[in-house]
């Protein structure tokens, strides 16, 4: 009890809250801009941080983390471009919940979303986080590429009724990830390689401009026929008219707790990343939003409330989740605790089990101001509803340049200070998106290029490991529990986005026959 | 469509075969670094076939389901046929033919911007960026009648930008000078003389603009009124419009591109190149 008093103490100071506000509205700003990551905006508060005690540099830096959480998701929800890709599945609803009027709404339920995650990840952080850390210290190569398997086919559900298409889709982003060097033996994979070789892309093609090119500047390309009529959505309802009633998230409690289940496991799987957890709570949604009907639209993909609140239950519920085994045994769940961690190291406290003995306060430091960042979070966010839509009140003759400089400059800023490797991610960012604008005339699902891309460098290196430490014996991925689990998920999930196209179809039939 | 994706499938396989093949070292059973793009190629190839027999059989049914003769009732229309009435193109886009100008300068234009980003540098490639995307936007084509006007405020947006964005830097370099001098922090400190920056670039911008705006675009509806009255001359109108679209254009182009250098540069330290202006 001492311990947690301790703790709390180390937090509550003015000067600490002050900091943590700061690192909130910090971190909101960064994750709006597209390609402006948590990890980037981390790492520039680092120095700062150290100059902090190691209680308040550590709040500042989670409330960026968590601040940059929630700002990913007002794009994706407002203009159809995720602010990162863990806010990928968050367009699928959230922008056509724009389209119908509906932003401000889609705003609040993503802010009740993450509230949850966050909140939940972090109990589960509070109770669990030496069990879950062993548990997940099972994982090995055929465990891992297994669970890739499982996000691959994902693909059949996001594409609806286009499978084959989706497949296409997968399989291209597939052939984007291997692109460049072979991580394992480092043989150069380049089309051309003797013009090819000395450039930017023998280093593969990064996941940021790529996103911004398929959802950003695809979009602000399709967006031209709208020039004509001024405005890119409908004008927004007021706010008071729009708050969701509390009962309708009330309904959707099943649906939280198991995104925050796989949002937490998922994201202390190290490595496994948020991209997974956010499209494996939107399948979720999938089968049991037609059961919840809480919202008017209850089809996913077209504006349910279902399809905004899962993945942002998940991704900020991957938050704790990567924190796990980051405290717990010293390995960074992502890039961002990996930031984290070395700020840790900076201030002389070595993460891993000793953690838990010798810095307890410290740890309740930290789980408090994690808490303390999801209340301003939310305060913020409520503040911000009022404004963000404003947004879409700019005419369109302002707002589609403003997109397409946004989404040039933030594949850009990937790279920070390496000039010549970031011009060549907006070249990315360029031809992504006018093969996105085409794709998406020709009715082909852009969110499997994603997957496929995120995917491909887990899938690949792992099933080699796992292939050679197996002795070249495919059953190992059926020996192992956990990797037949994923397998048998993986067949399960084929099987229903199969029947549900299939139903889909049949009704779409009974429809035109009508 | 199909057919273009079992090309760049067929090309893929091909590239995927030229790979070296390299195992990990004393690993036998490692299938390689050819492996899953081969694989990948394979489920790319037999997708696009699949995708290529589906169109053809649902155009061959569309046909024999279409009565003879009557060829173009089997086609997917998805735009109005010439010389269609006025009424039925409005369902559709406003203009297809305005849209697919716009389409294409947009492309054209970010491709230049992305290919002169190192040489000529942030400042010059985003206002000029920003300056024609909203300048046609506005007009709601691309009109060679209207390239004179863009060339006149573009160069007159750029050359502003520019200048102001010189006086703006060289007031923060002044101001980290002398907090080094002084041993003054905050004169140093990177948002402190970013928030500087916005202010001197207000107190120049600001009085200009509404200058311009009183000036240039309070009048526009009278303006363009008095030229139709001058006469028939679509023109005459037309000019009016262009060069009330070219300066609401660059009074957005000039100080979006100056917060974009303070939010990138000075806040989140991306280095954006300088080109011409180092």
């Amino acid at each position: 009890m001492i311990d947690v008093l301790s703790g709390v103490a180390l937090i509550t100071d003015p000067g600490t809250i002050i900091w943590i506000m700061f690192g909130v509205c910090f971190g909101i700003i960064l994750g709006a801009i597209p390609g402006l990551t948590a990890t980037m905006g981390i790492a520039l508060m680092l120095p700062v941080a150290i100059q902090l005690t190691t209680a308040t540099g550590m709040a500042m830096l989670l409330a960026v983390y968590s601040g940059a959480i929630i700002g990913a998701s007002i794009p994706a929800i407002l203009l159809g471009i995720p602010g990162n890709p863990n806010a990928i599945a968050t367009v699928y609803d959230g922008y056509p919940l724009t389209q119908q009027g509906r932003g401000a709404e889609a705003l609040i339920a993503a802010t009740v979303g993450s509230f949850v995650g966050g909140i939940g990840s972090l109990l589960l952080l509070g109770l669990f986080a030496p069990l879950i850390a062993r548990f997940t210290l099972r994982f090995g190569p055929a465990e891992r590429a297994a669970l890739a398997l499982v996000g691959l086919t994902i693909i059949a559900s996001v594409s609806e009724r286009r499978v084959a298409k989706g497949l296409l889709m997968g399989a291209f982003g597939l052939s984007l990830a291997f692109l460049g060097p072979d991580r394992i033996t480092q043989t150069m994979r380049l089309p051309f390689p003797s013009i090819t070789t000395g450039t930017p892309l023998a280093n593969g093609i990064q996941l940021v401009p790529a996103l911004i090119g398929l959802f950003g500047i695809s979009q602000a390309l399709y967006d031209i026929d709208r020039v004509r009529s001024g405005r890119l959505t409908p004008p927004q309802v007021s706010l008071r008219g729009s708050i969701p009633k509390p009962r309708i998230f009330l309904k959707m409690w099943r649906l939280m707790v198991e995104s925050l289940g796989i949002g937490t496991f998922i994201g202390a799987i190290p490595g496994a990343g948020a991209s997974i957890a956010v499209f494996l709570s939107y399948q979720r949604a999938q089968r049991t939003a037609p059961a919840n009907a809480a919202s008017d639209a209850p089809e996913l993909g077209s504006g349910a409330l279902e399809g905004v609140v899962a993945p942002e239950v998940a991704n900020n519920a991957c938050k704790g989740g990567s924190l796990i085994p980051a405290l717990s045994l010293g390995i960074p769940g992502d890039a961002a605790t990996a930031v984290l961690l070395g700020a840790l190291l900076i201030k002389g406290v070595v993460p891993g089990p000793q953690l838990f003995v010798d810095e307890l306060p410290l740890v309740y430091a930290i789980l408090f101001a994690l808490l303390l960042a999801n209340i301003f979070m939310v305060v913020f966010q409520v503040v911000g509803i009022r404004f963000f839509p404003k947004v879409l009140s700019i005419p369109i003759y302002i707002l589609l340049p403003l997109i397409l400089v946004f989404s040039l400059l933030g594949s850009y800023a990937v790279e920070g200070r390496a000039i010549m490797a970031a011009s060549f991610n907006m070249g990315v960012a360029l031809i992504l998106g006018v093969v996105g604008y085409f794709l998406k005339k020709h009715d082909y699902p852009i969110a499997p290029i994603v997957l496929g891309l995120i995917l491909g460098d887990m899938l690949e290196q792992n099933f080699r490991r796992a292939m050679r430490l197996a002795r070249g014996d495919y059953t190992v991925f059926l020996r192992s529990p956990i990797a037949l689990a994923f397998i048998l998920l993986a067949i399960a999930s084929i099987a229903y986005s199969v029947r549900r196209a299939r139903r889909a179809k049949a009704a779409a039939g009974e429809d035109d026959e009508e | 469509m199909p057919l273009v994706w079992l090309a760049f499938s067929i090309a893929y396989l091909v590239f995927s075969l030229s790979i070296e093949e390299r195992r990990m070292p004393g690993g036998d059973w490692d299938p390689g670094s050819t492996a899953l793009p081969v694989a990948t190629a394979v489920v790319m190839i037999a997708c696009s076939l699949y995708l290529t027999l589906k169109e053809y059989l649902t155009n061959r049914e569309r046909e024999k389901a279409a009565a003879p003769g009557d060829r173009r009732a089997a086609a997917p229309q998805t735009k109005p046929r010439r010389g269609a009435p006025a009424h039925s193109r409005s369902e559709t886009a406003a203009d297809p033919r305005a849209t697919l100008r716009l389409s294409m300068l947009t492309v054209a234009v970010l491709a230049i911007y992305v290919a002169g980003f190192r040489q000529l540098g942030f400042v010059l490639t985003t206002s000029a960026l920003l300056f024609t995307l909203t300048y046609y936007y506005q007009l709601g084509d691309v009109r060679l009648r209207a390239v004179h006007v863009l060339l006149r405020h573009g160069g007159l947006g750029v050359l502003a930008t520019m200048v102001v964005f010189y006086l703006g830097v060289t007031a923060l370099r002044w101001s980290r000078y002398f907090g080094r001098i002084w041993e003054v922090e905050i004169l140093r400190n990177r948002a402190f003389t970013a928030f500087l920056g916005v202010l001197l670039w207000a107190a120049v911008l600001l009085p200009v603009f509404l200058y311009v705006k009183r000036r240039y675009l309070d009048g526009v509806p009278r303006e363009a009124e008095q030229a139709q009255e001058r006469g028939p001359s679509e023109i005459n109108e037309r000019g009016v419009v262009y060069r009330a679209a070219a300066w609401r254009a660059l009074m957005i182009a000039v100080p979006t591109t100056l917060l974009l250098y303070l939010v990138f540069q000075q806040l989140f330290r991306v280095a954006l190149p300088l080109g011409v202006l180092a």
